[in-house]
């Protein structure tokens, strides 16, 4: 009887134990939010549950999550690049111009259009590194300079991919929607996987972490800090690449407006995923989540018909909450600092 | 013989003070200013003409303005790029309040002025709750400068675009348009039959650069600014009070953000909700070639004089000269980043000699 009593008391101990450390997991905090978000958003417009209305958010939060993840990684070295958008419509305009108007091959077009962002990110990262200027500033540069040729590649119309040779094979796959969802949302989550398990199972994800934690102390562990500084914005113009591909395989036409604000999206899910925007902690699966959250967002106003932009202000406001808890949860890990 | 000699010396303390000029930082920002109005008057003479002129003096007074707050913060060693979004909120702001309230119930008489004008003032003092919202986060909160003006910059352009649906706001005020806006200036030439002079915020614009000028190099409060953005640590070991003058510049810059978004409203004759988008960028540009350094504690206003002046010029010049509409936005982000890298040069080299 007494012993019955011990045990039961016992696994109920080791149920707490686990829910606490459940809870203990930064990710679940985030979940947390977006559980709430879609039970106000159930209440409100049933419509939402429509499982046509969930394939939409998982299209949609598929092509600007893959920027989201390289954002994450490049947040995660204590640096930032608000240039992804900007590089995404050059990127569309230029593939769609090489494709449909140098009459390339698709199979080069595809692989100048991976080459292009992968170049002009590592320019930026070089500028971040070598030069010392700041990262914010160098990729508002970026920014300027990508936004202004897309528009004069495409003086502002849009250009259909259609004619080139290839095309129907390209746009069937872009367009193709394995299990009612598309192959982006497959290489997204896929993605996720990867970056998560390289991230925390691999030398170069403990590299990321320590130099966002610390430059210096990095540094005197044997770490180049440029070096793996460098390497998040070379991922992250990979990244821009394969999404303005399969963003044109998707449209079927390239526009020099394309992308417009997806790199304050990719920042602000980046932040509510847990990514510390100082640099230095956070996960893949947060970014998952936060990428998840902004799109039920985005759909919530507009299920409850409220006007589209105050999407940006309840970012703005997210965005101030989100590292305000970043720096709450620092200072209880490293005690109060000042 | 004696004269001789007295020639020679002459002209070596001619040749001591030129190269005393040259050392002066902000001269050696007007040689590209010469360069580049030189090279766009070479491929259109219409570039020196008296209207062209008078418009760049005119635009360039609405960047001006917030430049003086920027290079402010900037000096401090703090960076604001909410400053647009403030401009936008301050142009939509003041125009809605004048024409729910009618003025006070004075529109369209005698005694307008008093609306609009107060009206005016409330707006002020609503952006300067902005600054004092964006020091709290920095300077209380600890947070990182970039990270909350950013997030201040798209929740006050958003709330502009809510609350007017991204549709401008008029008919205005006359007084607010004409006797503030249009009408507001000091007469210089006639071209045709049009009067070209001097107008209201470019008055502003000289009499904010001289007044903080001064303020930066004969006053408490301007040493205070270049040793707090110099070295914060420093500065409160010296017994300064660095909170105070954060919050303090931030404050004066959203004012001048809101003050400069009003007289935009006023010449265009509507509250336009995208008013000062992406001026940030060009203000901080114009602060980065004017010779501030970016890091904080180093530069002056004439610098930012110069360096607005500059970016202006750039922006009117290619447009004369016949480049590509699209391509300035490239032009644009290419001059940035070539200003930011001489910022650090100069630094570099500073820290060396």
């Amino acid at each position: 009887m007494a012993d019955s009593e011990l045990k039961n008391v016992k696994t109920e101990n080791a149920v707490w134990r686990i829910i606490k450390r459940i809870f203990d997991i930064q990710e679940v905090n985030t979940i947390l939010p977006v559980l709430v978000l879609i039970i106000i958003a159930i209440i409100f417009n049933p419509m939402f549950l429509n499982p046509g209305n969930l394939v939409v958010i998982g299209q949609r939060m598929s092509m600007w999550g893959l920027i989201a993840i390289g954002e994450g990684l490049i947040i995660l070295t204590g640096n930032f690049d608000i240039s992804v958008g900007a590089m995404v419509a050059f990127d569309c305009v230029f593939f769609a111009v090489a494709a449909a108007k140098w009459h390339l091959p698709m199979a080069v077009a595809i692989l100048l259009a991976i080459l292009l962002p992968v170049t002009l990110s590592t320019i930026s990262g070089l500028i971040v590194v070598k030069l010392k200027i700041n990262s914010f500033l160098a990729t508002i540069a970026m920014l300027f300079i990508c936004r202004g040729m897309s528009k004069m590649m495409t003086n502002a119309r849009p250009v259909p991919i259609a004619p080139a040779q290839g095309s129907e094979l390209f746009l069937k796959f872009g367009q193709a929607t394995p299990l009612k969802l598309s192959w982006t949302f497959f290489i997204f989550i896929a993605l996720i996987i990867i970056s998560q398990v390289v991230l925390k199972k691999t030398a170069y994800g403990r590299k990321l972490y320590a130099t966002g934690d610390n430059n210096n102390v990095a540094r005197l562990a044997g770490i180049s800090p440029d070096n793996v500084k460098l390497s998040t914005f070379i991922i992250s113009g990979f990244l821009v690449g394969l999404a303005s591909i399969l963003l044109i395989g998707k449209e079927a036409v390239a526009n020099a407006n394309f992308g417009t604000g997806w790199e304050l999206q990719a920042i602000a899910a980046v932040a509510i995923g847990g990514i510390s925007l100082i640099g230095g902690a956070g996960s893949m699966i947060g970014v998952l989540i936060g990428v998840i959250m902004m799109q039920i967002m985005a759909n919530i106003l507009i299920l409850l018909q409220i006007n589209l932009n105050m999407q940006s202000v309840v970012l703005g406001v997210i965005m101030i909450l989100a590292t305000i808890l970043d720096l709450k949860r620092r200072n209880r890990i490293l005690g109060k600092i000042d | 013989m004696a004269s001789e000699k007295n020639n020679t010396q002459i002209q070596s303390k001619g040749g001591l003070i030129v190269s005393k000029i040259f050392a002066v930082q902000e001269v050696g920002i007007l040689i590209p200013l010469v360069v580049l109005v030189l090279f766009f008057y070479f491929f259109n003479h219409g570039f020196l003409s008296a209207p062209n002129i008078f418009s760049i003096l005119k635009v360039m007074a609405f960047y001006g303005i917030v430049g003086v707050g920027e290079t402010l913060v900037i000096l401090g060693g703090d960076i604001d790029i909410s400053v647009g979004s403030v401009a936008g909120f301050g142009a939509v702001f003041s125009t809605f309040l004048m024409m729910k309230f009618n003025c006070f119930g004075l529109l369209n008489t005698p005694y307008e002025w008093i609306g609009v004008i107060g009206f005016m003032i409330i707006t002020i003092a609503v952006c300067s709750l902005v600054g004092f919202l964006n020091a709290f986060l920095i300077v209380d909160m600890k947070m990182p400068a970039f990270i909350v003006t950013i997030a201040t910059l798209w929740a006050v352009r958003g709330a502009v675009m809510v609350v007017t649906n991204g549709n401008p706001i008029y008919p205005l005020p006359k007084f607010f348009m004409d006797t503030i806006g249009t009408n507001a200036q000091i007469p210089i030439v006639k071209v045709g039959t049009e009067v070209l002079g001097i107008s209201l915020p470019f008055i502003i614009f000289i009499l904010l650069i001289v007044i903080f000028e001064i303020l930066l190099r004969r006053s408490k409060f301007g040493r205070n600014i270049y040793a707090t953005g110099s070295n914060r640590e420093v500065a409160k070991l010296a017994g300064i009070n660095t909170r105070k003058v954060r919050y303090i510049n931030f404050i004066i810059l959203s004012m001048l953000a809101g003050l400069s978004g009003m007289l935009v409203a006023a010449f265009t004759r509507q509250g336009y909700p995208p008013i000062g988008d992406g001026w940030e960028m060009m203000i901080i540009a114009g602060c980065a070639i004017g010779g501030i350094a970016l890091a904080g504690g180093y530069g002056s206003l004439i610098g930012t004089l110069i360096g607005v002046f500059i970016m202006n010029i750039v922006n009117t010049g290619l447009v004369m000269v016949g480049i590509n509409t699209f391509l300035q936005q490239t032009v644009q982000g290419i001059i940035i980043l070539i200003a930011v890298y001489a910022d650090i040069v100069r630094r570099n080299r500073k820290v060396l000699s």
